[in-house]
Order: C-alpha cells, then sequence, then structure tokens
C-alpha cells in the first residue's frame, strides 16, 4: 500500500499525465513543496517514464501498434499468432528485434493486398467466415457454433463477384455493430474475387445469448451508415432482411448465427 | 473526439505498464499486457472519446491483468505466499461465478452503458486501497453503487472457500 495515504499512487500517476485537478493537484502540488518522501516518489515516476520510453521494447509496442493502427495485415498476424513476448531483460532486445523482423518478412511473403487487407480468390462464392481467436490460434466456427462470453473472434469474407461489402451483428438484445467498414462513414467499395481480412477482433458481450452476423454484398453502391440505422430500427436479422428486402433485390445476404454460453 | 492510440501510447503507457506490474509481478507478464490494453484501444477507438482516457485505461490495464492472472494457472501455485496476491486471484476468478456479468470487457460494458466490471471496482478498493468516494470516482458510480457491487461480490467471494475480509 501507499507511503502516503493521502496520495495513493493513483493520484501520483494521475498527476504525473496532468490528470490531476481541483483540490487534490492544488493539495498534491502543496505538499510537493515541503514532503521530501513525496518529491522522491514523483521524481522516481517522471525518471520511470524517461527509462521506460528509451526502452527498445517501447519502439517494438509502438510499431506494434502503428501497425495495427493502419489495419495493415499484420494487425490480423499478431492476433492469431501474437507478436514476439515482449521481454525486459537487456539480453532478449536483440532476439525480439530478429523476430519482429522474420514477422515483418513473413507478412511481406504473405499474400496479402496491403491495400484492403485481402487475398484474391477467383471464383469463389460469397462466404462470410468467422473464427475464434484462443490461445494464439484460430478455430472457424459454423452457424450455430456455441462460444463463452468474453471471447475473441475474428471476421473474414469473400467478395465473389460484387464490388460493394457490409459486414455487421446483430445480438441478441438488438444491438448492432458494424464490423466492415470500420466506420459507418467509410466507403464499402470492395475488390471482386478477394478474401478481405477484417483486421480488429471482435469480443462477445455476456449479456447477449447470441449473436448474428451478416454479410450484405451488392454490386450497387452500400451505406454503411443507412444498414446499420435499418439493423438498429429492426432489431433482428430476420426483420432486416425484410427491410432491405432480400428477396426482391441482388444484394446477397449471408449470416452465421454465434450462441453465446454464459 | 476519437481516442488517439498513438499519443495515448505515448502519454500512457508508462502508467498502464506500472499498472500491470504492480498486479501481474512479471515484468514479461506486464510487457504483453501493456501491448494488449493498447491493442484493445485500436480495436474500438472510433467508438471512444478522449475525455476520461487516464481512467479508461487504467481500468482496462486492471482488467487485462486480472484476466491473465485468472489464466495463468503459474499464477495459482504462488498465491498463498502474499496476501495481496491471494486477494487478486480470488477476485480474477470471480467471473466464474459471477452470473457471466462480470466477464465482459470494461470497453464492452462502456459501449453498452453497463457500469464496469465489478472485479475492477473490487480491485481498486481492496487491493488498492481506495476509499469508496474515491473508487466511485474512478469508475464513475456513485458510492452507494460502489458499495452495492462490493457487497454482492463479497457474498459471492464468501460462496468460495476463502474471504476477503
Amino acid at each position: 500500500m501507499s507511503e502516503h495515504p493521502e496520495f495513493t499512487n493513483l493520484i501520483l500517476e494521475k498527476y504525473v499525465t496532468g490528470d490531476l485537478h481541483g483540490q487534490k493537484r492544488t493539495d498534491l502540488e502543496t505538499s510537493l513543496k515541503t514532503d521530501q518522501a513525496l518529491q522522491q516518489r514523483l521524481a522516481n515516476l517522471e525518471k520511470h517514464n524517461a527509462s521506460f520510453r528509451a526502452n527498445p521494447a517501447y519502439a517494438d509496442m509502438l510499431q506494434t501498434i502503428k501497425t495495427a493502427r493502419s489495419r495493415q495485415p499484420g494487425a490480423m498476424l499478431r492476433s492469431l499468432v501474437h507478436l514476439p513476448k515482449l521481454q525486459t531483460h537487456a539480453w532478449t532486445y536483440q532476439l525480439a528485434a530478429v523476430l519482429v523482423l522474420s514477422v515483418a518478412l513473413v507478412i511481406l511473403l504473405l499474400p496479402f493486398d496491403a491495400g484492403d487487407g485481402g487475398t484474391r480468390t477467383k471464383g469463389s462464392t460469397p462466404e462470410l467466415e468467422v473464427y475464434l481467436v484462443k490461445n494464439q490460434r484460430q478455430a472457424k466456427l459454423f452457424n450455430n457454433s456455441s462460444i463463452q462470453a468474453g471471447d475473441l473472434l475474428q471476421l473474414r469474407f469473400l467478395s465473389s463477384a460484387y464490388h460493394y461489402g457490409v459486414v455487421l451483428s446483430i445480438d441478441s438484445t438488438g444491438q448492432s455493430f458494424i464490423h466492415y467498414p470500420e466506420r459507418i462513414d467509410q466507403s464499402t467499395q470492395i475488390k471482386k474475387e478477394q478474401t478481405i481480412n477484417i483486421g480488429h477482433s471482435y469480443e462477445i458481450a455476456a449479456k447477449s445469448s447470441y449473436e448474428d452476423f451478416v454479410l450484405i454484398l451488392s454490386n450497387h453502391k452500400l451505406s454503411a451508415g443507412d444498414i446499420v440505422k435499418t439493423a438498429k430500427r429492426a432489431g433482428n436479422t430476420a426483420r432486416l432482411r425484410d427491410a432491405l428486402a432480400v428477396n426482391d433485390s441482388d444484394l446477397v445476404f449471408e449470416t452465421i448465427t454465434i450462441n453465446v454460453v454464459k | 473526439m476519437p481516442i488517439d492510440v498513438e499519443e495515448c501510447f505515448h502519454k500512457y503507457s508508462p502508467m498502464v505498464y506500472r499498472r500491470c506490474l504492480q498486479l501481474l509481478r512479471a515484468e514479461a507478464m506486464a510487457m504483453d499486457a501493456t501491448q494488449d490494453v493498447f491493442m484493445k484501444l485500436i480495436t474500438y477507438q472510433n467508438r471512444l472519446d478522449d475525455r476520461a482516457t487516464f481512467s479508461l485505461l487504467y481500468r482496462i490495464a486492471t482488467n487485462v491483468s486480472l484476466n491473465m492472472i485468472r489464466d495463468n494457472k503459474k499464477y495459482d501455485s504462488k498465491v498463498d505466499e502474499y496476501h495481496d496476491d491471494f486477494i487478486l486471484n480470488k477476485i480474477a476468478h470471480v467471473d466464474q461465478i459471477e452470473a457471466g456479468s462480470a466477464a465482459e470487457s470494461v470497453l464492452f460494458r462502456l459501449f453498452k452503458r453497463c457500469p464496469p466490471s465489478s472485479k475492477t471496482i473490487a480491485v481498486l478498493y481492496y487491493y488498492d486501497g481506495l476509499t469508496l468516494e474515491e473508487v466511485a470516482q474512478e469508475v464513475n458510480m456513485s458510492v452507494s453503487g460502489v458499495r452495492k457491487r462490493l457487497n454482492f461480490l463479497k457474498a459471492k467471494l464468501h460462496e468460495m472457500e476463502g474471504t476477503i475480509e
């Protein structure tokens, strides 16, 4: 526990990041003027901040985050193979760097399309694939598979002969989530005959007893925002299908239901 | 305003690492946990805003560390050595009996406008030694709400072999 109960580690951490405000900040700054132990604790935090940021592991992590953020293939690969464990012992930094470079080389050699995270799959039929990511492995899930709340899922889909695609899910409580594109204001345009990997993983909520994942493809422009709005109003997959008049349109409407075990 | 993950990483990663290290007591695990915290942030960056980023990251770090403790069998073997670890281990495993509600991540609870994990509240109160008021402020709940959560969790813990009195 803290040596200074009135100024916990949490308060000091907030002060260092500039997130401590109001009376607590004033009190802390007043004490800092006279309390040498407190001054030392603060100096230790700032010193550790500097050494942490100078640590090669910091740069590695930052690079991993940049890669994942830009949704290059590495983002998905990391979730599947778990990028090198970042060790804090100095002798392992070089080994970690070699591993990072090796993984980067593997990524470059993999047949991903860096533009949209897809691979060319000529002659495919439209398909939505859901994978359970556990213990650094992936397992393909099928319609009506059961998983546990909190499990991580990874999605990908085959675009086949279509130019526009949206992937969303609707859970048992009627909540809708967009998976592709990442945001509802983004373009839904996709390349034909591609396997499109959705770079971010998705965590299943415990409140839901099932989740329907929906792939919608078309050769006419799709608006992710409009589809999500419709899904929210519909509240379930069957009503969404009706609302989009799937049977009277050129839309491809593929669903996979995943059950959530409490 | 959406969260800028890289900026957050630069500003908060040392704090996140220290939080993970405090709970995990293993540098390599804490590094992995730190990376996991920011990977979670990336996943949901467009659905979050930059208000209260510190508290959000602190809670995710706590939650990620608890999940690592729960999933790490080696941790089980040494929990009797330290009382604090014993408490953490108990809290980390409590979602197995909490009717699924605590199994949701902090982030997911935010999206679904649910309160934060009871486990996180318990760690802040029992392990970090924060007062009820401080916990309430951290998790953006009322003091009575925090007290209710703690009482509920305490009752569940009593159902297990040990208690955290």
